[in-house]
């Protein structure tokens, strides 16, 4: 699905971008366990950047 | 404390420099080691880690709109032939071999620095120079070291811009002096690309074009970014400044055979994006009435304060505004779509360059985006859990009086192991502050030293310096290209250095 170095990079980026956007009105509910779920999100962007070579 | 919060700077610098990783790569290792000592050794809770993720999506936004913005005009400009159009007719103006060097490698590649960045200054310009008959390692050399000056406010400001959002501080108050640095550095680099050029003898004998061009260059950038305050044209100005200027003094060395009459249209269609630049970006930033009115449109977004498990408190308050319509990436915007109709109505484009344009645009960002996004937010990460203070407070403690003399170093190093004078002002400028602050020094000082470091730096780059080896069919040679630039490079920063050490002991 992700085969090329731009697709896999595209989509880590959308990631970190929508994560970071709803990131703002999650934690501002307190939504702790939502919070977490967000931030995991991003993590798991940076490690399909990080396989990407 | 310090040593831990070092790790994702350091993991960084070993796998760019060390191992040879990509920005993105790299970037994303990083970004993993700040989260993780953020949660484990800082105690980031899920808020702070929210928050901090928020604002360096804000602050990405505010760095990337003119960095892609800016490359949709060079994109613009490149397809219809512009860029050609304007490095085939300046060889004409004279036969001085020397004098080519500074008029090609330094005052048209910081032109198109100014105007564009990313690459282009060297990429367009070393094939021009040896076609003139420069040697392959010398068409490299000399528009690395040219156009490093024009970085900070080049690029429409980008790197500039990264600084202001990373440190919340006025444009007002940075631009003196860092456009004040890089001029001084603008006058220094002249005689060093007829160094490059022709060596002793050409600084002989090209030591006053050089001069007089540095300090045209480097005094309308200053006037511009500091003086008028269109930072985002700091570069740009000066670079058309010293096109101009050029025009008059390469005739010291011998004229050459002129642009002929026939060729006077196509210059000026080439020239009429740029033209179109300095209108929209004067009527827009200019004119109180059009620019109060459009400014009524931003983005700016109230955080309350976040405390860590230790105690440390980053307070309530609001993202510097991102004006949609006033930003230099809009203005860039506007500016493309105006060029591209008229390069289309004049018939300089084939079938299918807009999709190309886009194509081209969308590719070429990707990957560089991606790397800025990831630095930025491990530097938020950092910057909101405590770790930028530790370090600061490390930094302060080890180097002390000194710190002012390495504050460009600092800079310099980021910028070679991240790849651009952006990302070092990502990554250091909030550092670099809060050291000063410590210290008692003063901030703008430090940070022109910081941007004014990265900058002169940032053209030893193993990305940039690639970009110059392969299209002067220099590939694998990079080393070799490295080792020469690396000793001019370094007369700059140390330079740079001692005009922050002479401007904060001194008050110069």
């Amino acid at each position: 699905m992700l085969k090329t170095k731009f697709k896999r990079h595209t989509t880590a980026f959308l990631i970190i971008a929508l994560a970071s956007i709803f990131l703002y009105p999650v934690a501002q509910s307190g939504l702790i366990t939502f919070t977490w779920s967000l931030l995991g999100l991003v993590i798991l962007a940076a490690l399909l950047v990080l396989t990407t070579k | 404390m310090a040593i831990v919060a070092s790790v994702p700077i350091l993991v960084i610098l070993v796998l760019m420099i060390g191992f040879r990783w990509g920005a993105a790569r790299a970037g994303a290792a990083g970004y993993l080691a700040a989260f993780f000592i953020a949660v484990v050794f800082f105690g980031a809770g899920a808020d702070v880690l929210a928050f901090a993720h928020t604002k360096a999506f804000l602050l990405t936004i505010d760095v990337l709109f003119i960095i892609w913005a800016a490359f949709l005009m060079y994109s613009v400009a490149e397809e219809a032939g512009a860029i050609k159009t304007i490095g085939r007719l300046l060889p004409a103006l004279t036969r001085d071999r020397g004098m080519q060097a500074l008029l090609i490698g330094w005052v048209f590649a910081s032109f198109l620095q100014g105007a564009g960045g990313f690459g282009v200054p060297v990429a367009v310009t070393a094939p021009i120079l040896i076609s003139l008959g420069f040697t392959p390692l010398s068409a490299v050399l000399i528009p690395s070291i040219g156009h490093g000056w024009a970085v900070t406010f080049g690029s429409m400001g980008s790197s500039f811009n990264a600084m202001l959002s990373a440190t919340g501080l006025s444009a007002s108050s940075l631009a003196p002096e860092s456009a004040l640095f890089l001029g001084l550095a603008c006058v220094l680099t002249g005689p060093m690309v007829a160094h490059a050029a022709d060596g002793w003898n050409g600084v002989k004998r090209l030591l006053l074009p050089a001069l007089v061009l540095g300090v045209v260059m480097g005094a309308v950038q200053l006037a511009i970014a500091a003086g008028a305050g269109l930072w985002n044209l700091g570069a740009f100005m000066g670079g058309l400044a010293g096109l101009a200027v050029s025009v008059w003094v390469v005739r010291w060395g011998g004229p050459g055979k002129g642009v002929e009459r026939s060729e006077r249209k196509p210059l000026m269609l080439a020239l009429s994006a740029y033209i179109v630049l300095i209108v929209f970006t004067v009527v827009f930033l200019l004119i109180p009435p059009i620019k109060n009115w459009l400014d009524q449109a931003f983005i700016q977004i109230q955080f309350p304060e976040t405390v860590t498990a230790l105690g440390y408190i980053s307070p309530a308050g609001v993202n510097r505004p991102i004006h949609i319509f006033t930003h230099a990436g809009a203005i860039l915007v506007y500016t493309s779509l105006v060029s591209y109709f008229i390069y289309h109505r004049a018939g300089m484009y084939l079938p299918g360059a807009g999709k190309c344009i886009l194509r081209m645009t969308v590719k070429s960002m990707m990957s560089s985006s991606l790397s800025i996004a990831l630095m930025v937010s491990m530097a938020t990460v950092m910057q909101e859990c405590g770790m930028t203070e530790a370090l600061a407070q490390g930094l302060a403690g080890a180097v002390g009086m000194g710190f002012p003399l390495i504050a460009p170093w600092i800079g310099g190093i980021g910028a070679f192991m991240t790849g651009s004078n952006t990302n070092s002002n990502v990554v250091f400028a909030g550092l670099q502050k809060r050291t000063a602050e410590l210290l008692s020094y003063s901030v703008p000082t430090v940070l022109a030293g910081q941007t004014a470091g990265a900058a002169l730096a940032s053209v030893t780059a193993p990305a940039k310096v690639v970009v110059g080896t392969s299209t002067a069919g220099m590939d694998g040679k990079e080393g070799e290209v490295l080792r020469v630039l690396v000793g001019y490079t370094g007369l700059l920063v140390m330079f740079t250095s001692l005009l922050t050490g002479l401007a904060i002991f001194f008050g110069m």
